[in-house]
């Protein structure tokens, strides 16, 4: 290093020893002791006689300072709420969506199904099972049997017959009506049909068995005709269990006795038997 | 440090910069009135550019460098005819106080003693003493070394010696 370097060095040390001590109390000595000084200490006090800084130009900095911290914490007070405004809107239209979303799908079969399925797992006990709506069955099928061995084989139970016919008449035909539109679920033949008559001549007298699953669960509590078709219906005792006569406007001659027993709907029908003599076949159905 | 914490670091260390830049600018520019405006204008830069503001301990050099060009920007748009801005800061001056006679004329004799020196040793010199920044802060206001600035400064000092004696 050399001696200027060295000598620059030392005398910034002393200044900057000058500016640490007050005016007050430098008096000369600081300059006697050092030449190099006087000039230092010369543009020092010059500087410092210099006029005071005006109260206007001291108020028009402070008025810029506040005014960019005030500007400052206004935008960050916007820049928060313009971030919860956004997070709030996204929120929300994120929650309107999934519940629309969700609406739709329970709405529909799988959606029924997922919510069926939470209720029996939340609710433990609870058997839940959904019946789809059906449409009325368009087109039956209907087998011919050729013996009662056979009706028992396809409704799975031993069949329902009257004990009392009228005179002359006789189980002429057998038939398992089938209604292949319906769901799966829903067991076929959807009923079997037992034909009597006299041996020569037309059919007067249908029994028709439907399997139900009623059994304990369930009865025939009241009934109503829910087809325009009827003309007439009042309630009948058949052999202690409630039952319905309907006759039909198409033809007063139709009669038909509808009752429930172990498990069967029963419908028995003729076209040429009075009600009176329909009853009493009904009535001796085992 | 966010743009808050800058405007609150800023709104600590002004008061106490605003008299050595106003005193800085006087010996830059011939009207009073001109340096209050231009000082005016510094600081209002300076808050502008609070964000390049990286180091609180370089504050004075930072405040200093923009001080600078705002004074070198009123000299490059400066026309014969007296500036807009000039005339604004005329009309808003506080008058000097009453013994501005006595302070003007120390005004005019630092004036006086820095004229034989070269640009650079002026420049030194107003920052050294009337901005009263230390040689490191200096060296970043100018793009120099503090032991450069020393030398200099101790050769400025050793022809100022000889006036003040």
């Amino acid at each position: 290093m050399s001696r200027e370097r060295r000598a620059a060095e030392e005398l910034s040390r002393e200044i900057d020893r000058l500016y640490a001590t007050p005016l007050l109390e430098q008096g000369e000595a600081p300059v006697a002791e050092r030449p190099d000084l006087l000039a230092a200490g010369r543009l020092q006090r010059l500087s410092r006689a210099l006029p005071p800084v005006p109260p206007a130009l001291r108020q028009r900095v402070r008025g810029m300072v506040e005014a960019r911290q005030a500007s400052a914490c206004d935008q960050e007070l916007d820049g928060g709420q313009v971030r919860w405004f956004r997070w709030r809107s996204v929120a929300c239209g994120a929650l309107a969506a999934t519940a629309v979303l969700l609406a739709v799908f329970l709405a529909l079969p799988p959606g029924q199904h997922v919510l069926a399925q939470a209720m029996h797992i939340l609710l433990g006990q609870t058997e839940v099972a959904l019946t789809p709506t059906l449409e009325a069955p368009t087109r039956a099928t209907r087998e011919p049997l050729d013996s009662l061995l056979a009706v028992e084989l396809a409704m799975g139970r031993a069949p329902s017959l009257p004990r009392a016919l009228p005179e002359g008449y006789v189980l002429r035909e057998m038939t398992a009506v089938s209604y292949p539109e319906l769901p799966e679920w829903i067991s076929q033949p959807f009923y079997v049909e037992l034909a009597y008559g006299l041996e020569e001549g037309a059919l007067g007298l249908w029994l028709r068995e439907y399997r139900l699953l009623f059994r304990e669960y369930g009865e025939i509590k009241g009934i109503a005709a829910a087809s325009e078709s009827v003309s007439y219906m009042e309630e009948v005792d058949v052999s202690g269990v409630s039952g319905a006569m309907l006759t039909f406007s198409q033809d007063d001659r139709l009669h038909t006795v509808v009752w429930e027993r172990d498990g069967l709907l029963l419908e028995l029908k003729t076209n040429c038997l009075s009600k009176e003599e329909l009853l009493q076949v009904a009535q001796s159905v085992r | 440090m966010d743009r808050q914490g800058r405007y609150e670091f800023f709104a600590q260390q002004y008061e106490a910069y605003l008299p050595r830049v106003l005193n800085y600018v006087r010996l830059r520019v011939e009207s009073e009135a001109l340096a209050q405006d231009l000082t005016a204008q510094a600081f209002e830069q300076a808050l502008i550019h609070i964000d390049s503001l990286r180091d609180r301990d370089a504050f004075g050099g930072w405040l200093f460098r923009i001080t600078r060009n705002v004074i070198a920007a009123h000299y490059r748009r400066r026309r014969p005819e007296v500036p807009l801005e000039w005339a604004e800061g005329h009309a808003e001056a506080d008058p000097l106080p009453e013994s501005s006679a006595e302070r003007s004329e120390e005004l005019e004799t630092l004036r006086r003693v820095l004229a034989d020196l070269s640009e650079r040793e002026q420049e030194i010199i107003r920052l050294r003493f009337v901005a009263e920044l230390p040689h490191r802060e200096i060296g970043q206001a100018m793009g120099l070394r503090a032991g450069h600035v020393a030398v200099i400064l101790f050769r400025a000092l050793k022809k100022l010696r000889e006036q003040f004696e």
